[in-house]
């Protein structure tokens, strides 16, 4: 089955006109482009700023449609390193437009450039904002990241709010009925209240809780909180395996409201799914494995200035090992793991009690009793319940541990008694 | 007739003084010499499973104390509590204390140490320094590598090996000849071929045949150690080795959490069988590497499913790659 398209890019605005909410900052921002290189003091570039989902990014693309601009865009899916901003920009930031349009160069998400890996990068960007032939807007989350410090000197700073839910609501409304949803107008404020100004995230919640023809009732939305918590994860997921760089590899983490070893555990479960070619995936493996070895150590000795390696090695050590497998999209499941190690958990406590018990009696770590000795006394019990009754007692097992090495002997173990 | 008294029969035939101990004459006379001379060294006790470490340092420490062994001996395992915490209290706590009155020193024994980490056998040994005159250490282990360097300085190292097949079916026809274990000849030979020297797992082998019903012969103590050690590596390799790497996790997985088998077992197995897969030698050689490196990471506080799937994986792409 073919993954039904995103509505986050079905819907995406193609025109200023259709872009919801920040009206006030999106004319600023037009107003801008418009006056560049006309007034000497006019800043030479742009910085807009604001939550993820309030449309920055399409506001951007749908302004240079609109003023027929071609749009030069770089976001952190891109390995920023100052060479390769060069090579993407460099040639349109100084070549001159005699024939052809103007332009617009986009440097999306900067916030999320690390300042050692995308090295010189910022230089580079101060730089083009002193020389560029074009204007450069740049967008970012936090317009106060020290790391844009220089940079923002030199910009007009532009902020874009979340999007209210009254401005939200209507827009839900629209595509609701483009997807034939009978949407209850309490279960669209409700999603839009939810989301907190993130248009994408509302659009997405609105996608997976609803069904072609359905209904989306208030309930549909309350109920979903679960899913909301593992449609991020996948998304997060789906960042990580994809990621062409290092860096973008690693800050797609930063979403993810789960702590390093449940993303750990997700990632673990997941990449034999993404690295289909066997070599890809033991190189990812053997990355995994000693991301966890580094997790281990850094709890133990209480050393967490390696848990950052740790991070690199489970997000950019998976991402990079992906070389010869399928591209696309695949399933995604829960860390079975985690699952089985709750359902096991107090068996798992009544076998230590028991391997104790063995490991006082016989001399041996609770380990090597139960390789060396457990299977043993197993199968005794499988075939002789006095002999085993016998033992239990002279070991001190109580009726939970009896209990459960019976449950452990299997089936049609119980033969009776040798003696019988 | 005596009540019978169900109990595990190692124990039961577990020698009490050094003379009953089988085989290892060289180093029963070197461990009698202490007896004699009431003074000893630190020692290493190192062999394969099943040979008499253990045993020896009980028997040593009972030679010496006799009445007194309760107060002037303690084990610890140090599987069980490898941490530094217990080498910074327990192990202090009793090496410091002087032994009582006319006692030259007490015994403490530090079973399986191998699987101590390096820290904490860092620690070991400035109290074993310190405290040399109230206290002497036995550390036993398999491997004496894994015991760090200044340590293995300060001690008589003892290397036991494992016992000869004749020695095992001799000793094993005397406890069932006790214990009135209907077996064969070829019953008690089996017994001692498959339990290679390691003395628990033959004793253990035999206890488990006395459960059955009838005659017990060569091919009832196959198929008895076929149930009881199954071989639960070559299940996982193979899935590995059809490229299927996610159904070989999900049986480690299976077996680390739901059957709760050791993972040094489970590698102790693979590693018994990597050089029979087919694969060019110096793949093999790869796997053995990797498998090491495994076991390893698990010692150093990885986590053995990861630790392992790293291995697993590797061998799935190694077995993909065309031959020629
Ligand atoms: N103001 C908006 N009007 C219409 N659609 C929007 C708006 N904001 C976001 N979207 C939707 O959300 C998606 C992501 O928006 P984007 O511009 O990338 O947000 P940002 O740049 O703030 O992270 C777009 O594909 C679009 O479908
Ligand atoms: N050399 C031996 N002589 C007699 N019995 C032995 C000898 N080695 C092992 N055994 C028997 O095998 C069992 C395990 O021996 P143990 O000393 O605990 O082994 P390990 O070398 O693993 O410490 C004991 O119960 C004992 O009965
Ligand atoms: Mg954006
Ligand atoms: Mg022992």
């Amino acid at each position: 089955m073919r993954p039904a398209e995103q509505w986050e890019e079905k819907y995406r605005p193609s025109s200023i006109s259709e872009i919801v909410g920040n009206k006030e900052a999106i004319g600023r921002l037009v107003e801008w482009v418009r006056k560049w290189g006309k007034d000497p003091k006019a800043k030479r570039g742009a910085l807009i700023y604001g939550p993820p989902g309030s449309g920055k990014t399409v506001a951007v693309e749908a302004l240079a449609r609109d003023l027929g601009l071609d749009l030069i865009e770089v976001n952190a899916s891109d390995d920023r390193s100052k060479g390769k901003l060069e090579r993407m920009i460099g040639g349109a930031a100084s070549g001159m437009s005699i024939l052809g349009k103007g332009k617009i160069l986009f440097l999306d998400e900067v916030d999320g450039m690390s300042p050692s890996m995308d090295s010189g990068a910022m230089d580079y960007i101060d730089e083009l904002l002193s020389k560029a032939n074009y204007p450069v807007i740049l967008a970012a989350n936090n317009a106060w990241d020290p790391k844009l410090g220089r940079i923002r000197q030199k910009c007009e700073l532009i902020e874009f709010k979340r999007i209210g839910v009254r401005e939200a609501v209507p827009f839900l409304k629209r595509v609701a009925e483009e997807e034939g949803i009978r949407a209850d107008p309490e279960a669209l404020k409700l999603l839009a209240e939810r989301n907190r100004g993130d248009l994408r995230a509302m659009l997405k919640d609105l996608q997976t809780l609803s069904h072609p023809g359905g209904a989306l009732t208030k309930e549909d939305v309350q109920g979903a909180s679960r899913r909301d918590r593992t449609d991020l994860i996948f998304n997060v997921l789906k960042n990580v395996f994809s990621a062409k760089s290092c860096q973008s590899a690693k800050i797609a983490i930063n979403e993810a409201e789960v702590d390093h070893e449940m993303l750990f555990e997700w990632i673990y479960e997941n990449a034999p799914l993404w690295l289909s070619d066997p070599g890809d995936l033991a190189n990812g493996m053997e990355a995994l494995a000693k991301a966890d070895l580094l997790f281990n150590i850094a709890k133990r000795e209480q050393n967490w200035g390696l848990i950052s390696y740790a991070i690199d090695l489970m997000t950019a050590g998976v991402a990079m090992a992906k070389e010869r497998s399928r591209a696309g999209w695949v399933p995604m499941r829960f860390p079975e793991r985690i699952a089985l190690m709750a359902k096991t958990r107090s068996e798992r406590a009544i076998r230590q009690r028991v391997l104790g018990r063995i490991a006082r009696r016989c001399h041996l770590s609770r380990a090597s009793a139960s390789a060396s000795v457990l299977p043993y006394v197993l199968e005794i019990a499988r075939n002789d319940s006095k002999a085993f009754k016998g033992l239990a007692e002279w070991f001190g097992f109580d009726g939970e541990e009896i209990e459960f090495l019976k449950s452990l002997c299997g089936s049609p173990a119980r033969r009776g008694s040798k003696e019988a | 007739m005596a009540e019978e008294r169900h109990m595990m029969w190692t124990e039961k035939y577990r020698p009490r003084t050094l003379d009953e101990i089988r085989d290892q004459s060289e180093i029963v006379s070197r461990l009698k010499k202490f007896v004699e001379e009431r003074s000893m060294p630190h020692c290493l006790f190192a062999g394969p499973p099943g040979t008499g470490k253990t045993t020896a340092a009980l028997c040593l420490a009972h030679d010496l104390f006799g009445e007194r062994f309760m107060d002037l001996f303690m084990e610890l395992n140090a599987s069980d509590e490898r941490g530094i915490d217990v080498i910074r209290t327990t192990v202090k706590e009793f090496a410091r204390a002087a032994a009582i009155s006319e006692a030259p020193f007490k015994i403490l024994v530090l079973d399986e140490a191998d699987n101590m980490t390096g820290d904490a056998q860092q620690a070991l040994r400035r109290t074993m320094e310190r405290y040399t005159d109230t206290c002497r250490f036995i550390l036993c282990c398999n491997y004496s590598s894994k015991i760090i360097e200044p340590i293995q300085s300060r001690c008589a190292i003892f290397r036991f090996s494992p016992l000869g097949e004749g020695d095992v079916k001799d000793f094993l026809g005397w406890i069932a000849k006790n214990e009135g274990v209907d077996i064969t000849d070829g019953g008690l030979g089996a017994i001692a071929r498959i339990s290679e020297g390691d003395l628990r797992r033959a004793i253990n082998l035999l206890q488990a045949a006395s459960s059955l019903k009838g005659e017990i012969d060569e091919d009832s103590i196959h198929r008895l150690a076929g149930r009881i050690e199954p071989r639960y590596a070559k299940e996982i390799l193979e899935l590995a080795i059809k490229g299927n790497f996610s159904e070989s996790r999900k049986r480690l997985r299976s077996l680390l959490l739901e059957k709760g088998l050791s993972p040094l077992d489970i590698i102790r197995q693979i590693h018994g069988e990597i050089f029979q897969i087919e694969l060019q030698e110096r793949d093999k050689l790869l796997l053995a590497e990797m498998l090491g490196e495994a076991d390893f990471r698990i010692s150093q506080g990885g986590d053995p499913e990861v630790q392992m799937s790293a291995f697993l994986a590797k061998l799935a792409s190694l077995s993909s790659r065309p031959r020629g």
